[in-house]
């Protein structure tokens, strides 16, 4: 009950996160699949992809040895527990049509239902740059602007950039996320399916951000997304991923690896918004490797989910490369974010910056786990981490886990944490100025969020409001 | 008419208001004067509805033009008409003074009809580009920086430049009844005697004259306001009453 309404009738509990409270939590029904392949996961289940997928000998070895790596693998023994994620329950691949859809028509009917109640499709055919939207495993729909295509920009489904481009895919596929860095990364490495591939060649500025809509559709279904993103020397690209997933009541996993190479001068921006139902076990690996003077931005919102364990990095392996991570998380009840980033400096004159902010309320909890290694030859190199968590309530709770490892002297390192809570005094400051509580914690948090929020392009700015606004309601008190 | 009577406030169980009244009529300035701890900020708190001062029921009596207000929350009590300046004006991280007070405006808009509104009950639709216009007027006369408007609410901003805030927020907000707790420290003599000449003039475009309370311990503020009706608290309990006199009387001889 209200602490600054002592007379009131008694009142429900608290009711943000049930099933009705989630504007996105519908399902529609796709017995459709052109292929389902079984539950659980085996060699031959993982033969299986590579065999419809009509890809090459190295792909389907690549997948093998990734299988062998996950089945060997021990489940990380730090963060959140794992302990509830049943592999054997889980299918590892859906295809919903034969074909990648070539235009809107020849999207099923069932999925453009789908769409239109996310809202796609007036929203992003008509005003985003690039449109990919997956449906479950394969990418159904897209549509690449005829400006990306005079560019030289690559812009595909990764099952079709393999398909095309071969060569490239096998150069850098696995080469910065092996399939021996963690286990969720060799589960991807052995069931991946979808993701985009990105080219962009030498000193093209893109100029309007890529976007892809990634959304999990069926009961178990896995989603393992494999996402390489190549901008070659004096190149710019903004990629942005916003991720929304319908309510079911078993635990869906969703793995995926995102590799990204930022060459001599070039600037990749990647940003994602992220709503998973709350029951969604959110398994992420993320890395950039930035050449000589590039940058590499990552923007990393997280909302939903019931364990999202997410640390953006970047390698920075050239001389005065800049890396930088934005990330939100926001937990409430039986939810658990842990998030972060890690940066490598390999040389000289390189710089990081990570900025980690987080919510927790109703009992969820949120963590920052971030990583910055300096190594001998990175002199005059600077990292600046500052992570602030916003605790709404007594029983939610926020950890801070950095780690620093420091081979140089010759450089700068900063670490800024602050935790507050939402306290009863600016509660009572903003009240006495005629606003109601709930209206003055909704405040605090998006004030709180703001400054994040503001370096997200405007469509998913206000998305990301709105998801918060709904998060809080009724949740201060 | 404001009427405090027999009001007690306890805090953690220990009580620190012991059976305070007062009556402040619209146009009146009323200063209440007092050593350290002796209560005043208390009251002003109980008064605005902070839920760590809890008044004593059913006896402490609390009107606001005959209306008992007891039982509303801080934010029914400001949309009622009644304003705090407060002692300590807490920080709120991104969100800026305009937006706060735009936002204040929209509230008390919906709140009951008020004397001091000119316009029908239903619509809060607010111009902003005049209400922004509005607002860098009067913080030009408060002496706040316009860029201060456009930076989120109190923090990283000096002693002075939050209690001028104060009281430009109550010359936006137009309140009834206005509780100013020790609005004077912090401010050099120059802001003093501006914020006491804002205080001492408060009219709202309709005439009408807000009902102020001036919570103090020094009289320099006094001096510049020259109130009517000064009271002395002590260990909770108002011990006397006057006119100024009584404010120069307690310079010269303290609180005893």
């Amino acid at each position: 009950m209200s602490r600054f309404a002592p007379i009131q009738p008694s009142q429900s509990p608290t009711k943000g996160l049930t099933d009705d409270s989630y504007r996105y939590g519908f399902h529609t029904s796709t017995d459709k699949y052109a292929y389902k392949s079984a539950k659980g996961l085996s060699s031959k289940v993982v033969e299986n992809i590579s065999f419809q997928k009509n890809e090459p000998a190295w792909m389907r070895k690549s997948r093998l040895t990734g299988y062998r790596v996950f089945k060997d693998k021990q489940m990380p023994s730090w963060g959140a527990d794992l302990s509830a994620i049943d592999f054997d329950n889980l299918y590892y691949y859906l295809k919903p049509t034969d074909k990648e859809g070539k235009s809107w028509d020849d999207v099923p009917v069932e999925i453009k239902n789908t769409f239109d109640k996310l809202g796609i499709p007036d929203a992003e055919r008509q005003a985003l740059a690039g449109v990919k939207a997956q449906f479950d495993s394969e990418v159904i729909y897209g549509s690449i602007k005829k400006m990306l295509a005079d560019k030289g920009v690559v812009f595909l489904g990764m099952d079709e950039g393999l398909k095309k481009y071969p060569d490239l895919v096998k150069q850098y596929f696995g080469s910065l996320i092996p399939a021996g860095d963690n286990k969720f990364a060799a589960l991807n490495t052995a069931v991946w399916s979808g993701g985009s591939f990105v080219y962009v060649p030498k000193n093209v500025d893109v100029g309007l951000p890529l976007q892809a809509y990634f959304r999990i559709n069926s009961p178990n279904a896995g989603q393992f997304e494999r996402t390489l993103i190549i901008a070659d020397e004096g190149s710019k690209v903004h990629y942005v991923e916003g991720c929304t997933a319908p309510a079911f009541s078993d635990g869906s996993l969703h793995s995926a690896v995102v590799e990204i190479f930022v060459k001599k001068g070039a600037t990749v921006q990647y940003t994602t918004v992220q709503n998973w139902y709350k029951n969604v076990y959110n398994m992420v690996t993320k890395r950039a490797r930035v050449e000589e003077a590039g940058r590499m931005v990552w923007t990393d919102f997280n909302m939903g989910s019931k364990v999202t364990m997410k640390y953006p990095g970047f390698i920075l392996a050239g001389k005065g490369a800049v890396g930088e991570t934005l990330s939100m998380a926001m937990a409430g009840a039986g939810q658990q974010l842990d998030t972060g980033s890690k940066a490598i400096h390999l040389a000289p004159y390189t710089s990081s910056t990570i900025i980690s902010k987080s919510i927790s309320k109703g009992g969820g909890r949120t963590s920052y786990r971030g990583m910055v290694s300096i190594g001998p030859k990175a002199h005059h190199s600077k990292s600046k981490v500052v992570c602030d968590a916003l605790i709404l309530d007594p029983q939610s709770r926020s950890d801070t886990y950095p780690t620093n490892k420091v081979f140089n002297s010759d450089v700068t390192l900063e670490h800024e944490a602050s935790v507050s809570r939402i306290g009863e005094e600016q509660l009572f400051y903003l009240m006495s100025r005629g606003i109601s509580e709930n209206e003055a914690g909704k405040m605090i948090v998006q004030g709180f969020a703001d400054p994040l929020i503001k370096k997200l392009p405007m469509e998913y700015a206000v998305e990301m409001n709105r998801l918060i606004d709904m998060e809080m309601q009724g949740s201060v008190g | 008419m404001f009427k405090i009577d027999n009001i007690h406030v306890s805090v953690d169980n220990k009580e620190v208001v012991k059976g305070v009244a007062l009556e402040i009529r619209p146009g009146e300035i009323h200063a209440l004067m007092g050593p350290n701890g002796s209560g005043k900020s208390s009251l002003a708190m109980a008064l605005m509805g902070h839920p760590a001062y809890i008044l004593h029921t059913p006896y402490s009596i609390l009107q606001m033009d005959g209306k008992d207000i007891t039982d509303k929350t801080p934010d029914e009590r400001a949309r009622m008409g009644l304003f705090l300046a407060s002692q300590y004006p807490v920080g709120v991280e991104g969100v800026t003074v305009e937006q706060l007070l735009r936002r204040s405006v929209q509230e008390i808009l919906k709140g009951p009809a008020l004397p001091r509104q000119g316009r029908a009950l239903s619509d809060t639709r607010i111009d902003v580009l005049k209400f922004r216009k509005d607002l860098e007027k009067l913080a030009k006369k408060v002496g706040v920086k316009p860029e201060l408007l456009r930076r989120s609410i109190n923090v990283g901003f000096s002693g002075g430049e939050k209690k001028r805030l104060e009281v430009l927020q109550m010359l936006v907000l137009k309140p009834k009844y206005a509780i100013l707790d020790e609005t004077d420290s912090g401010l050099d003599v120059d802001a003093l005697k501006k914020v006491a000449e804002m205080v001492k003039t408060a009219k709202w475009p309709n005439g009408y004259k807000p009902g102020i309370l001036v919570i103090t311990h020094y009289t320099r503020l006094l001096k510049h306001l020259q109130p009517d009706n000064v009271h002395i608290i002590k260990d909770g309990r108002i011990v006397e009453t006057g006119g100024k006199q009584l404010a120069e009387r307690i310079e010269k001889e303290g609180y005893k």
